[in-house]
C-alpha cells in the first residue's frame, strides 16, 4: 500500500491531490514505460491510462522490470498494469493493448488527460502523439534512450519546440555499389551479408535486385568510368538464387570470396585510390595452419561467446555450419522454402556474421563479434535498463513541475555517457527547453511553399513521398479550391483512381493553394505550389523530387498578405494626391 | 474558388458526416469529370422512415451550396422529383430550415437537413404548398396519396 503522508509531506497536500486526480496518459510500456509507470504509481498518480499494442518477449526481460518470465506472449500494457497495481491497488489504471494510430485513440481521447508522457522507440508513433498533444493543446513529456544516451523534454504548444521543430535524421541507408562493390565499414559487409543470405534462402527476386541497385546510385562518389566498371564486375559475377542454392559450402565460399573478389580485382580503376580486396579461398581458411582452430570451432575462450571476434578459420567454420543448419530447414520447409533473416535464430545470424566477417577481412574492414552484428543487422541500440530509469525519473520531475504550474521550471535534460568537461563534470545536464521554431510546419507554419515538378509527377507521390512521408500525415485529404482532389481514412470516398494522375490534372498546378488536413490528427496546412520542370521525375530519392522553398506561420502570413495588399494599393492613391 | 469560410465548413461538414451519420443515409460531395469532388454540391440519399409509407426507398437529392453558405443556406433538390405536398415540380424542397428568412441557422448541419426532410416526408406541412397534385391528394383523398406514394416507392424498390 502507498504511504500518502509520507507523498504529502514531500510534496505538500495541495499538490498531491492534484497529482491523484489528473488523467495521464503513457504511450508505451516497454523499456522506459515500465519504469515510467512504477515511478507514476509511486508518485501518487492515480488515473492512468497506458496504450501499447506490443507482446511480452524474452528479450525483454533483462530490462523491463514490470515482466517476469510467465509474462513471455502476454500483452506488454495489461501486465504493466497488474504489476504496477501491486505497488498501488488504489490507482485507477486502464490498459489498452493496441496501435496510437488507430482512430479510438483520436483528439477527443487525448483531450480527456491533463498531461501525456510519450515513451515509445519510434519516429512515426512520436510524430504522431506530437501532433495529437498539439492540436489538443495538451502537455507532452517526451523521452527516449540511445544506449547510454537519453533525453527528456517537455513539449507545450506554442511555448516551447514540438518534436518536430527540428528535423529528425532519418535510418541511414547506403549506396548499392558500396554494398557491392567498395565496402569499406562493417555496417557494409552486414547489409550484404543480410542480402546475400535473402539471396540464397529468401525472397529476393534474383535479377530484379542487381538491376534497381544499379539504377539508385546516387551516393556513388566515382566518375562514369568508375560506375561502368563496378556494373561490370556486378554483372559478369552474377548468378541466380537457385544457383547458389544448388551450391555446397565450399563452392558458396569460394564463388562469393574468391570468385567475385577476383573479378572485383580486375576492375583496376575501383582500386586507384582503395585498397584493393584480398581473396580468401575455402582451402586456405580452413587450412593446415588454423587446423587447430577450425576443429575447435568458434571458442568460448576469452569473455562472452557472442562477443567475441572469430578468425578467418572460426569464420569460415561457422560459415559451413549454419550453412548446413539452413539448407536443412530450407529443405523441410515444404512447397513455399522461403527464409526471412530473424537476428534472433540462431543459424541465420550465424551464418550473416560468418559471411559479413569474411568480406570484412576481404576489404581489410575491422571484423565484428556475433554481438555486434546483431545490432547492426537487426538495427539495435542496445538498451540500458539504468539509462531507461533515469530518463522515467526526469519524466516525472517534469510533469511534477506542470502540474505544480511551474512550466517555465521545465527543463530539457540529457543523459550523456561521459561527463562534461570543465570544472563541473556532469553525466546529466538540462537546459533551458527551446521555444518552437517559426519554421515548425506541425506546430508553427500551416502555410508551405513546395517546389515540384507538376507535370511529371503524379498524385500518388505527392501523397505518399511528400504528405505520408515527408509531412507523417496519415489519412490526408487533399482539397484545391472547391474541389476535393483525394481523401483516405475512415469513411472516405475511394478515389485511388486519382493516384496514376499528374498532380496538374487534378488541380494541383503553378501557384495553386492546396488545402491538406488529416481527419485523425485533426491538422491542416496550406501547400503553395511552385511548378519546377527542373525537378527530375525520374529521381529514385524522393528528396530530388520536392523541395520545401518556406514554411509560414499562418498569422504571420495573413498580416504579410495585407501588407502586400496595401503596398499594391499605394501606387493608386498616389495621383489622387499629388 | 469556394470562399475560405464556404470551404472550411464544408470540410468540417465532411469530417463530421465521415464520422457519423445516421443509418442508411448518403451524403458525398458530387464527383466531377476529372474524378475529382465538388464541395459545392453533394449527392444525398434518404431513407424512407420505418413504419411510414415511404418505407423501403431511399430518395435521392442534391445539396447545393453556394459562396455565402453557411450564412445562406443550401438548397435542397430531390432527382427526380418526389410526388410530396411541400416538394416544387422542379424537386426543390420548401422546408423552413431550409429558407434564409425562415428557421435556417448557420449552425444546422447536414446531419440535421436530412434528418428535418426524412421527417418532412412523413409529416407533410399543410400550410406550404409546393406542388398541386400532391397537395390536393394530401388534403382531400389520403388513401389515394398514400396508394400513390407506395407505388411509387415499389417502383423505386424494383428498379434498385
Amino acid at each position: 500500500m502507498l504511504d500518502y503522508s509520507a507523498l504529502a509531506a514531500t510534496l505538500g497536500e495541495e499538490l498531491l491531490q492534484k497529482i491523484r486526480s489528473t488523467r495521464v496518459l503513457m504511450v508505451g510500456t516497454g523499456g522506459i514505460g515500465c519504469e515510467l509507470l512504477k515511478n507514476l504509481v509511486a508518485a501518487g498518480f492515480a488515473n492512468i491510462e497506458c496504450i501499447d499494442f506490443d507482446a511480452i518477449d524474452v528479450s525483454n526481460l533483462n530490462r523491463q522490470f514490470l515482466f517476469r518470465k510467465a509474462h513471455v506472449g502476454r500483452p506488454k500494457s495489461e501486465v504493466a498494469r497488474e504489476s504496477a497495481l501491486r505497488f498501488n491497488p488504489d490507482a485507477n489504471i486502464v490498459a489498452h493493448c493496441g496501435s496510437i494510430f488507430d482512430a479510438q485513440f483520436g483528439t477527443a481521447y487525448f483531450s480527456s488527460f491533463g498531461l501525456v508522457f510519450n515513451a515509445l522507440d519510434n519516429l512515426p508513433a512520436r510524430r504522431h502523439v506530437n501532433r495529437l498533444c498539439l492540436s489538443t493543446n495538451t502537455p507532452l513529456i517526451e523521452s527516449g534512450t540511445a544506449g547510454y544516451l537519453g533525453q527528456v523534454t517537455v513539449i507545450r504548444k506554442d511555448a516551447t519546440e514540438c518534436f518536430e521543430c527540428q528535423p529528425k535524421p532519418t535510418p541511414k541507408t547506403y549506396p548499392v555499389c558500396t554494398i557491392r562493390t567498395t565496402p569499406s565499414a562493417p555496417i557494409h559487409c552486414i547489409v550484404w551479408a543480410k542480402y546475400m543470405f535473402a539471396k540464397v534462402f529468401g525472397a529476393v527476386d534474383d535479377d530484379d535486385v542487381d538491376d534497381d541497385g544499379s539504377g539508385s546510385d546516387e551516393g556513388g562518389e566515382g566518375g562514369d568510368e568508375e560506375k561502368v566498371a563496378m556494373l561490370q564486375a556486378m554483372a559478369q559475377t552474377r548468378k541466380s538464387g537457385a544457383q547458389l542454392r544448388a551450391m555446397d559450402a565450399p563452392q558458396l565460399f569460394d564463388y562469393l570470396f574468391s570468385e567475385q573478389i577476383a573479378s572485383l580485382l580486375a576492375m583496376d580503376v575501383l582500386w586507384k585510390t582503395r585498397t584493393p580486396p584480398q581473396i580468401i579461398s575455402w582451402a586456405e581458411a580452413t587450412g593446415a595452419g588454423d587446423k587447430e582452430a577450425c576443429e575447435a570451432g568458434p571458442s568460448a575462450a576469452g569473455g562472452l561467446r557472442s562477443q567475441k571476434v572469430w578468425s578467418v578459420a572460426e569464420a569460415a567454420q561457422a560459415f559451413a555450419a549454419s550453412h548446413a543448419a539452413l539448407v536443412a530447414q530450407y529443405a523441410a520447409a515444404g512447397e513455399r522454402p522461403l527464409l526471412s533473416f530473424d537476428k534472433d535464430a540462431a543459424d541465420c545470424m550465424r551464418f550473416v556474421t560468418a559471411l559479413a566477417n569474411l568480406r570484412a577481412r576481404c576489404f581489410s574492414i575491422a571484423p565484428s563479434s556475433e554481438f555486434d552484428a546483431k545490432a547492426m543487422a537487426g538495427n539495435i541500440i542496445p538498451a540500458i535498463a539504468t539509462t531507461n530509469a533515469i530518463a522515467a525519473g526526469l519524466m516525472v520531475v517534469e510533469a511534477v513541475k506542470l502540474l505544480r504550474e511551474a512550466a517555465d521550471e521545465c527543463r530539457t535534460s540529457f543523459i550523456m555517457q561521459y561527463p562534461t568537461r570543465g570544472r563541473k563534470a556532469r553525466y546529466l545536464n538540462a537546459g533551458p527547453v527551446a521555444p518552437p521554431n517559426p519554421q515548425c510546419f506541425v506546430c508553427q507554419a500551416q502555410f508551405v511553399t513546395l517546389a515540384i515538378n507538376t507535370v511529371a509527377t503524379p498524385l500518388s507521390f505527392f501523397v505518399d513521398a511528400v504528405l505520408r512521408g515527408h509531412f507523417a500525415l496519415q489519412e490526408p485529404s487533399i482539397e484545391v479550391g472547391s474541389a476535393v482532389v483525394y481523401e483516405s481514412g475512415e469513411g472516405a470516398e475511394d478515389m485511388d483512381d486519382q493516384l496514376p494522375k499528374m498532380l496538374d490534372a487534378v488541380r494541383i498546378t503553378d501557384s495553386a493553394h492546396v488545402s491538406v488536413t488529416d481527419y485523425l490528427q485533426d491538422c491542416e496546412f496550406t501547400f503553395v505550389i511552385a511548378h519546377d520542370p527542373g525537378l527530375a521525375p525520374g529521381a529514385d530519392e524522393s528528396d530530388g523530387r520536392f523541395r520545401i522553398l518556406r514554411a509560414d506561420h499562418a498569422k504571420r502570413k495573413r498580416e504579410d498578405d495585407q501588407a502586400g495588399e496595401a503596398k499594391r494599393a499605394k501606387p493608386n492613391e498616389e495621383p489622387t494626391q499629388s | 474558388m469556394a470562399s475560405g469560410i464556404a470551404r472550411g465548413r464544408l470540410t468540417q461538414e465532411r469530417k463530421r458526416w465521415r464520422k457519423d451519420h445516421p443509418h442508411s443515409f448518403f451524403a458525398k460531395p458530387r464527383k466531377l469529370e476529372d474524378g475529382t469532388l465538388d464541395m459545392l454540391t453533394w449527392n444525398c440519399g434518404i431513407p424512407g422512415a420505418e413504419g411510414s409509407i415511404w418505407e423501403g426507398g431511399v430518395f435521392k437529392l442534391t445539396l447545393t451550396f453556394g459562396e455565402d453558405y453557411p450564412s445562406k443556406p443550401p438548397v435542397a433538390r430531390f432527382n427526380p422529383p418526389l410526388f410530396h405536398p411541400n416538394v416544387y415540380p422542379s424537386g426543390k424542397v420548401c422546408l423552413s430550415i431550409l429558407a434564409e428568412d425562415k428557421g435556417w441557422s448557420p449552425s444546422i448541419t447536414i446531419k440535421q437537413i436530412l434528418l428535418g426532410i426524412q421527417t418532412l416526408l412523413t409529416e407533410p406541412n399543410i400550410q406550404d404548398p409546393a406542388q398541386e397534385a400532391a397537395w390536393v391528394s394530401f388534403r382531400d383523398d389520403k388513401k389515394e396519396y398514400e396508394r400513390v406514394v407506395r407505388a411509387y416507392v415499389e417502383r423505386l424498390r424494383a428498379t434498385l
